[in-house]
């Protein structure tokens, strides 16, 4: 907690009323599937549907979470009191510390929001007994897709200061990863992230996905320090 | 799972069946003899055998033996296991401590695979090739004492045992109750008596007769008058036998030497002279001798397919957890958005991170109920008395209904051997003392069906007069509800009866017909209907009459393990007691 924009950036969204409508909206949903498909399916071809209530829940929970996230780091979403990298930049900060310290509060702001949204699918997990790793690797997947995306808002936040050309990109950069890798030929289909998370909780998705998350999440911080280094210049 | 690379080379004996002869779908001995332990502690055989599915194609059954090693020691472990798909290597894998220590693979020989599974135990591997004249799906198998199953459920697959060098004394206690026990449910027995050789002590509460002296017969021509062919010229070392008086008996040269009788719902026969060796192995005549002495094979009075059909497995669905989580979800969001509102700082979002930990907490013991109470055990349990024996041989076949599929776990009752009934994914039996576990992958739309094969201790008689008009029973410590007599196609109706010894008139008139009888799904006879049909199955050709009805005294059952008691258990427990006396007469509906 050294890294006075990580602070900042923590106390701001604690009090920011956008982030807990955000909050109420997303537990809403997660609260109102978990309810709503609590009760069991007793169809004739219920077994062989292959996606269970818990990974409809992951499934809403990478979709809310990474746009939520992304929007934020994107300033798509304002968030009151949060200074932008920009700003920051000029305040003075070093392109370093901005990047690190935005980069650690879009990981914070994922890993609480995943907790918050855990009990619902604890429920649904606990009541079908569903394996314990595969939600681990699924939760795990969750938070590299997230804060990837959030470091690819951060980087449009400072790349392109036109809110409306900012906004157009982060959505065709989103439709990109989570309906465009849909027409990958497989196994490489399985980087999108909602089949991702299915094939995670199955325990059947390559390392490799998360690798490239991760590095796409730490080229888009190399690109975002590069970014605000031109700025001083 | 973890390999070890030296895994592949070390040794493991498996020993499968009965030398080797199995009988698909039954339970059969194995054993494994592991190499010496390279250390003590934990260890477990794994058994796997595969089977077919209808829904998914090829599920694995794994039996599970665990056992304390010794280091430096090598152990001998029995398992007891059932084998479906003949096509398919028996996998057996040795653990130690969760580490593969030892595997091999046991491939079936298809010549072994019996239709009928003949049994001598004998120091001489010789003397049952006539058998195939007798049935040519007849499989013959030479196993020393060591070799007798310790369960008496293994023996199923023996249509016939011979027992010619038995050594009593290689015997232990749990080897000679599965036999006795065997016998009394329904096996078949020839004890071959030696010149000079005393019969086993412990079958003499089951022997039809026993042992006078030894003799030596020249041409004995009521043996080849009674079952054909020349019989060699003597001298035949013959016993002659002192015979029971209910005995059926086979004279040569004026003695007894052939003795048989039943014993429960078995048959047990001693012979005085043995076919097995010459001259009398050269004898034509010994093919009837034999055909004899394996019967013709029995029927089954209802099949576990048939009992499973029957079973009316409800998935229960929880409405309480229902409304109780419907209120907790709105508890937490709500409960979290003031905190949130109150306190709009970190330290407020900390207080909703561990709001959030409690509620994860509460969310899954209420997941945990919620999945216990929707799971329903539903069996049903036939007990068949075994006439004039202190043993019932006991049917046990559940469905388990888990609406949220997954998985699930079943303990069989004690000393009963468990297995699948219809396999809807991989199954893991696992033995701890006499007790088999299962466990297994439940689909949300289908229950989840299995056997177990008990005998259960029960003494229970009934009987007509010599008119056939009173009949007299005596059902020991529980009564009987809806109890009838049912007799080739007629069922007469008695009510309840109670415990203990009871006299009714069955008259001529008031019989019903079978097939309105188990047409009635409130009837204890809707199991005995055909396999696929509302028509009586082999109840209606039973050789002799029987009484059937509910049964109230303990009977062996499936249980759910204790973390999951609050599921829904539904038993019907029915009593299948055979008529000794004459068969009803004028029986009309």
């Amino acid at each position: 907690m050294s890294n006075p924009v990580l602070r900042g950036d923590l106390r701001a969204r604690a009090a920011s009323r956008k982030v807990f409508a955000i909050e109420l909206f997303y537990l809403g949903v997660l609260g109102a599937l978990a309810w709503l498909g609590m009760p069991p399916e007793l169809g004739p071809q219920t077994a062989e549907r292959t996606a269970s209530l818990t990974t409809a829940l992951l499934a809403v929970q990478v979709i809310l979470v990474t746009y939520f996230t992304s929007a934020c780091a994107a300033q798509e979403i304002a968030v009151e009191t949060e200074k932008s990298p920009v700003d920051l930049v000029f305040a003075p900060f070093a392109p370093r510390s901005i990047v690190a310290g935005k980069s650690v509060a879009t990981l914070v702001t994922v890993g609480y929001w995943l907790l918050l949204g855990a009990p619902f699918v604890a429920l649904s997990a606990g009541i079908r007994q569903d394996s314990a790793a595969g939600l681990a690797s699924a939760g795990a997947l969750i938070v590299v897709v997230a804060w990837s995306m959030g470091q690819l808002g951060l980087w449009l936040g400072i790349a392109i200061e036109s809110e409306f050309s900012r906004t157009l990109a982060h959505w065709a950069l989103l439709l990109l990863v989570f309906v465009g890798t849909l027409a990958l030929p497989l196994p490489a289909r399985t980087i999108n992230p909602v089949l991702g998370v299915a094939a995670a909780q199955r325990g059947v998705l390559p390392a490799a996905v998360y690798a490239v998350y991760v590095a796409f999440g730490l080229a888009c911080d190399g690109a975002a320090r590069l970014t605000l280094r031109r700025y001083l210049t | 799972m973890t390999w070890s690379p030296a895994a592949a080379q070390t040794p493991l004996a498996v020993a499968v069946g009965f030398d080797g002869a199995v009988r698909p779908g039954a339970p059969t001995p194995l054993e494994v003899r592991t190499p010496p332990m390279s250390a003590g502690g934990s260890a477990e055989i794994v058994v796997e055998t595969d089977t077919l599915t209808p829904g998914t194609g090829r599920a694995t059954v794994s039996t599970v033996v665990p056992f304390q090693a010794v280091a430096g020691a090598s152990e001998r472990v029995r398992v007891p296991v059932v084998i479906e798909d003949v096509r398919r290597p028996v996998r057996v894998r040795l653990m130690l401590g969760g580490r593969l220590v030892a595997r091999a693979q046991v491939p079936l020989d298809p010549a072994r695979v019996a239709g009928r599974l003949v049994v001598l135990v004998s120091e001489v591997r010789a003397g049952l090739g006539v058998l195939r004249r007798v049935d040519e799906r007849a499989v013959d198998a030479y196993v020393t004492a060591d070799a007798l199953p310790a369960r008496w459920q293994e023996y199923t697959g023996v249509d016939l045992l011979v027992l010619r060098d038995l050594d009593p004394a290689r015997l232990g206690e749990a080897q000679r109750t599965a036999l006795l026990t065997w016998v009394r449910l329904g096996g078949r027995l020839v004890v071959i008596a030696r010149p000079g050789v005393p019969l086993p002590d412990f079958l003499a509460p089951i022997l039809p007769a026993h042992l006078a002296g030894a003799h030596a017969l020249t041409a004995p021509a009521d043996l080849a008058a009674r079952f054909g062919g020349a019989v060699p010229a003597g001298p035949i070392a013959a016993v002659a036998l002192i015979p029971q008086p209910d005995a059926e008996l086979v004279r040569a040269g004026g003695m007894a030497v052939a003795a048989g009788a039943a014993e429960g719902d078995g048959y047990v026969s001693v012979w005085g002279i043995d076919p097995t060796v010459p001259p009398l192995a050269e004898w034509d005549g010994r093919a009837r001798l034999w055909a004899a002495a394996l019967g013709t094979p029995r029927p089954v009075l209802a099949d576990a397919s048939v009992l499973a059909d029957r079973l009316s497995p409800r998935a229960a669905v929880d409405r309480f957890s229902h409304v109780a989580a419907g209120l907790l979800i709105a508890l937490y969001v709500a409960g979290l958005a003031v905190l949130r509102r109150r306190r709009p700082t970190p330290a407020g979002a900390a207080a909703g991170a561990a709001a959030a930990a409690l509620a994860i907490a509460v969310f899954v013991t209420l997941a945990v109920g919620a999945r216990a109470r929707s799971t329903a055990l539903t069996q049903v349990a036939l007990l068949q008395q075994a006439p004039g024996a202190p043993v019932a041989r006991a049917l046990v076949v559940a469905a388990a209904t888990v609406p949220y599929g997954g998985p699930v776990d079943v303990t069989a009752p004690p000393g009963a051997a468990a297995a699948p009934v219809a396999m809807t994914g991989d199954l893991r039996v696992r033995w701890r003392d006499a007790t088999a576990e299962l466990a297994g992958v439940a689909r949300p739309d289908r229950p989840w069906v299995f056997q177990a094969l008990a005998a259960v201790p029960l003494r229970t008689s009934a009987a007509f007069d010599p008119g056939a008009q009173t009949l007299t029973v005596d059902l020991g410590p529980a009564g009987l509800r809806s109890a009838a007599v049912w007799w080739h196609g007629l069922v007469y109706p008695l009510g309840d009866l109670p415990a203990g010894r009871i006299v009714r008139p069955v008259p001529e008139i008031g019989w019903r017909r079978a097939s309105d009888v188990v047409a009635d799904d409130q009837s204890p006879g809707r199991f005995f209907r055909a396999p696929d049909s509302q028509a009586p199955g082999a109840i209606a050709r039973w050789p002799r009459a029987v009484l059937i009805g509910e049964w109230s005294g303990p009977a062996p059952r499936f249980v759910l393990p204790e973390r999951a008691g609050a599921g829904r258990v539904e038993e019907d427990v029915v009593l299948v007691v055979p008529i000794e006396g004459p068969a009803p007469r004028g029986a009309q509906p």
